[in-house]
């Protein structure tokens, strides 16, 4: 003995296209929603004022004595000489790059 | 003590000595060297060794015992600093537009500029004896370190000259020699070079320095050419002098600290940079 298969009944095809509007609708309604509860973005940097400035730049001239190395080769072959009161006399010779 | 100057290898050349008479001896010898090696090492001279073996390149080359000991050098040299200094930045010196005498460049005839190519072909030169061999396109620029190592000659061709102490001043590659006493010498400013910066003491050994602002012809355009791009270097130091046993070797350390932008960790050295900073890692004695 066979039994007839049960089928399913099927929704009408107008109250699929309802639904179909409606979860369109909601998602794009969704987005919006989303978009309009975001906290706008933080500017990176404060707004120019109308004037641009000119920037100053300070060049500080620092001389930074640092340990010396520490096995140098020959020690005392050169040494740094803390400068004295008064103005020195001349070098015999100076270094200055090529 | 009494100093004596001349114009060789492209710049000025001092000798200081203890007396009149041996500085004029001092000179002498000096100005020999220089410009013997001039005519060796110069690049702007066609008829150089250098010009020569440039020629060459492709071909194995003999070369002169002078020639190939100064090239073992640049090799060791490049070794030892893992190429920061390279003496085959010569194509890209010339790209940069430094191609011909310096008065010249300053003076607005240089040639054409030509895009910036990473050097580094100095692990492909070869010197077996005084048989030099150089890829093809590979070419030799050996001023700084020749410079240097003419400086030592210089000072040792002096001093057997019987001159007691010697110090040879090459542009501000300094070497002395003999039993000289302890030598003010002066670090110049680079923005501003009759200002000194700070002054060292020498006794023995030599001091170099090495500026990219000096030998400079516009902005970002100077002499120091950085072998991992091959353009002028974009270093944060803007001057290096360096303290070592020898003036070539000095002349390399002061031109790789230059280039690394760091201070050299095994040499007495004076760095600036182009904040103005000065870093001095030196011993610091009283002045007298």
């Amino acid at each position: 003995m066979t039994t007839e298969p049960v089928r399913r009944a099927r929704w009408p095809k107008r109250r699929i296209q309802v639904l179909a509007w409606f979860s369109g609708a909601a998602t794009v309604l969704a987005g919006g929603a989303a978009l309009a509860t975001d906290p706008p973005v933080a500017p990176s940097r404060p707004a120019r004022s109308e004037r641009q400035r000119a920037a100053e730049v300070h060049v500080i001239r620092r001389i930074i004595v640092v340990d010396p190395p520490s096995a140098p080769p020959q020690p005392q072959t050169v040494t740094v000489i803390a400068p004295p009161a008064v103005q020195p006399a001349p070098a015999p010779a100076t270094t200055g790059g090529s | 003590m009494h100093a004596l100057t001349f114009r060789a290898m492209g710049t000025t050349v001092s000798v200081l000595a203890p007396d009149p008479a041996s500085a004029e001896r001092a000179r002498t010898a000096v100005r020999a060297r220089c410009e013997a090696e001039e005519a060796r090492f110069s690049r702007f001279s066609g008829s150089s060794e250098l010009s020569h073996v440039n020629r060459d390149a492709g071909v194995p080359t003999r070369v002169s015992p002078t020639f190939a000991s100064v090239v073992a050098e640049a090799l060791r040299a490049a070794r030892s600093t893992e190429g920061a200094f390279d003496p085959t930045v010569h194509d890209a010196v010339l790209a940069a537009g430094y191609d011909r005498d310096f008065d010249e460049v300053l003076a607005g005839a240089r040639g054409t500029l030509h895009p910036a190519r990473p050097c580094g072909r100095w692990t492909d030169v070869r010197l077996h004896g005084d048989v030099l061999h150089l890829p093809r396109g590979v070419h030799l620029d050996l001023g700084g370190i020749a410079k240097g190592w003419t400086a030592d000659r210089a000072a040792e061709d002096a001093i057997g000259d019987g001159v007691r102490w010697v110090l040879v001043n090459a542009g501000g590659d300094l070497r002395v020699a003999g039993e000289a006493p302890a030598l003010d010498v002066a670090v110049e400013d680079p923005w501003a070079p009759d200002r000194e910066l700070t002054r060292l003491r020498l006794r023995s050994g030599a001091l170099a320095t090495s500026s990219t602002l000096r030998r400079a012809w516009g902005q970002g355009q100077h002499h120091v050419i950085d072998p991992r791009t091959g353009a002028p270097s974009r270093s944060p130091l803007v001057q290096a002098t360096v303290w070592a046993p020898t003036c070539a070797e000095a002349e390399v350390r002061a031109t790789a600290c230059l280039i690394a932008g760091a201070a050299d960790g095994h040499r007495p050295s004076v760095i600036v940079h182009a904040t103005g900073d000065v870093q001095v890692a030196a011993r610091t004695e009283e002045a007298a």
